[in-house]
């Protein structure tokens, strides 16, 4: 028995392909489903080659002091603090949404895994002693998009927090150190606990283990299993000695993975890696303000299985180094920092398995921010963002509008180094 | 039942012939068809055009942090024709833009004739904006000062120009 007849086979063709023309025909013909807002950013091999070198663009345009750059989980979009609120875009597109009021007061955000972000907001009137960071809170913030418009939903996720970081790449899992003040105490945030937050709508895990002295950095490991984190003990200058402690996030254990020497310090969070753990230390006296001598820092490594930090070779013995990001499979090392005191700075990347060092830009003439937080991988791990302007004293004239201009501000630059 | 297989052959290639049309319209629309930001490059040249605004730096060179500062921009048709009703207008904004204090100054000129230059002088406040708090050298940003200059005539011709202030 025949379920239809082959002279019928025409008309029902025919009807299909009407059918199927038809959102060619009313004009949505638009397949790509990635709609850019305003200007889309060229690629750097069609723009102008920026003072940073080939294969670097801008990301941002226009006036305002930018930092803390941070690239989505899904690398569709950027966010970072303009001016001391918290902006996001689409990666290469040029304009911008804010997310927080322009008085905010942001230092930085992070990527939840929900695309959400944790945004730091300063507590009012808990101003923490000389060298101890100024606790926080961390405020979970997800865009709804519905049918009214888009709407911000607002949470607070934790609250005196001294020290926070995401596994590089983003959005694989936040965590923070919450302050515990000492009760009678006024003020400080000496001590705290360690807290994971892995969404703006999941619940928070606390780690119960207080933690001693003020922690002054945090990162997570490239695949989310650790937390690394700084703890200065004693009241700062000379007599402060660094812990490097290692958390593991599955059950909690804690272990000293190093002690500094005393009057060491540590600048930014240490980085853990296939390799060992990383960081940038140096003198602390040195860095006194008007020093005729002051501190050259340098890259150290904490092999596994040893405590003792050892100058990391590969860079060069004169290398100084500002700051340090692994990247998200945990092989590379972003380094911003100069060859040697006399030269630029330059974003360089370290291979951790054959320990050499290979520069990412060739910048003369340009001031890159040596801030920790203003240095973030893409989640493939296939370029570097990084925060530069042009570096002048005297007036500049551009034949351009002013939201038009990148080098003239600090701006957010994508350094290729896949 | 070869009518079904044949129905089915035919939607299965209709269905790819659409397809594939969507892809190729995809293609047509999703080129480069954004222009490139311009590039601020003070060092490119610029072919003469109608209405040419210059800012020169020397004059910048010469300005002051306070109010009631002079400057002077120049204009030049270098066009063919007379150009009528050429308006100047001239921002001055912090860098900050949390805090812009915007400062705007217009002026308009009649006409601007041929190979004519005019030079149009603006007084303008460049005072430091008063710190919220006391200000902390090492932690606060150094802001740069933002002048934007924007020329515009009938017939549509037009000149921007922006000059950076550092602090």
């Amino acid at each position: 028995m025949r379920s239809s007849s082959p002279r019928r086979a025409p008309a029902t063709l025919t009807v299909v392909l009407v059918i199927l023309s038809l959102p060619v025909l009313s004009g949505c013909g638009s397949f790509t489903g990635d709609v850019q807002e305003g200007v889309t950013i060229p690629p750097a091999s069609a723009g102008p080659v920026t003072d940073l070198g080939p294969g670097v663009r801008p990301l941002s345009f226009g006036p305002g002091d930018k930092s803390s750059p941070r690239v989505s989980p899904s690398g569709e979009r950027v966010a970072f603090v303009l001016d001391g609120y918290v902006v996001d875009k689409p990666l290469y597109a040029q304009d911008f949404r804010p997310i927080t009021t322009s008085d905010f007061g942001a230092e930085y955000a992070e990527w939840l895994t929900d695309e959400g972000l944790a945004i730091s907001s300063p507590e009012v009137g808990t101003a923490g002693e000389a060298g101890t960071p100024t606790p926080s809170s961390l405020l979970g913030v997800r865009l709804d998009e519905g049918s009214q418009g888009a709407s911000l939903n607002v949470q607070r996720l934790a609250k005196n927090v001294v020290a926070a970081g995401t596994a590089p790449g983003g959005g694989d899992i936040a965590a923070v150190v919450a302050a515990i003040p000492e009760s009678g105490s006024a003020g400080g945030a000496a001590g705290g606990r360690l807290v994971v937050l892995q969404g703006s709508e999941k619940p928070i895990k606390v780690y119960m283990r207080d933690i001693e002295g003020t922690v002054t950095g945090l990162s997570i490991s490239p695949d989310g299993s650790r937390a690394v984190l700084t703890s200065r003990r004693d009241t700062g200058g000379a007599k402060s000695r660094f812990d490097i402690l290692n958390y593991r996030l599955s059950d909690g254990q804690v272990r000293h993975a190093a002690r500094l020497p005393r009057g060491m310090e540590i600048l930014g969070a240490p980085q853990w890696t296939q390799e060992g753990i990383y960081f940038v230390g140096g003198e602390a006296d040195g860095a006194a303000e008007g020093s005729e001598n002051p501190t050259t820092y340098t890259l150290y490594r904490v092999p596994e299985g040893s405590k003792a930090p050892e100058p990391v070779r590969g860079i060069g013995e004169d290398f100084v180094a500002a700051s340090i990001s692994v990247s998200p499979d945990g092989g590379r090392l972003a380094v911003v920092g100069r060859r040697n005191s006399g030269s630029p700075t330059n974003l360089y990347v370290l291979d951790l398995a054959s320990d050499t060092l290979k520069a990412a830009t060739t910048n003369e003439s340009m001031e890159i921010k040596t801030n920790p937080r203003d240095l973030a991988w893409y989640p493939d791990g296939s370029s570097v963002v990084l925060v530069a302007r042009g570096a002048f004293s005297g007036p500049e004239v551009y034949d351009a509008p002013a939201k038009a201009l990148s080098a003239a501000f600090y701006s957010l630059y994508e350094v290729r180094v896949g | 039942m070869r009518g079904v297989v044949l129905w089915a052959l035919l939607a299965s290639i209709a269905f790819l012939a659409t397809a594939a049309a969507f892809l190729l319209l995809a293609s047509l629309g999703g080129g480069p068809e954004s222009a490139p930001i311009p590039r601020a490059d003070p060092s490119e040249s610029q072919e003469r055009s109608a209405l040419s605004l210059k800012i020169p730096e020397d004059r910048l060179e010469e300005l002051e942090r306070e109010p009631g500062q002079r400057l002077t921009l120049d204009l030049e048709n270098g066009g063919e024709e007379e150009l009528a009703d050429v308006n100047l207008a001239l921002d001055v904004v912090s860098e900050n833009t949390a805090q812009p204090r915007a400062r705007s100054y217009r002026e308009t000129l009649e006409r601007l004739a041929p190979d004519e230059t005019a030079s149009v002088e603006f007084e303008i406040d460049l005072s430091p904006p008063v710190p919220a708090s006391e200000p902390n050298p090492g932690i606060e940003p150094q802001y740069r000062e933002i002048l934007e200059a924007r020329a515009s005539a009938s017939g549509g011709v037009s000149d921007v120009k922006t000059a950076v202030l550092a602090p």
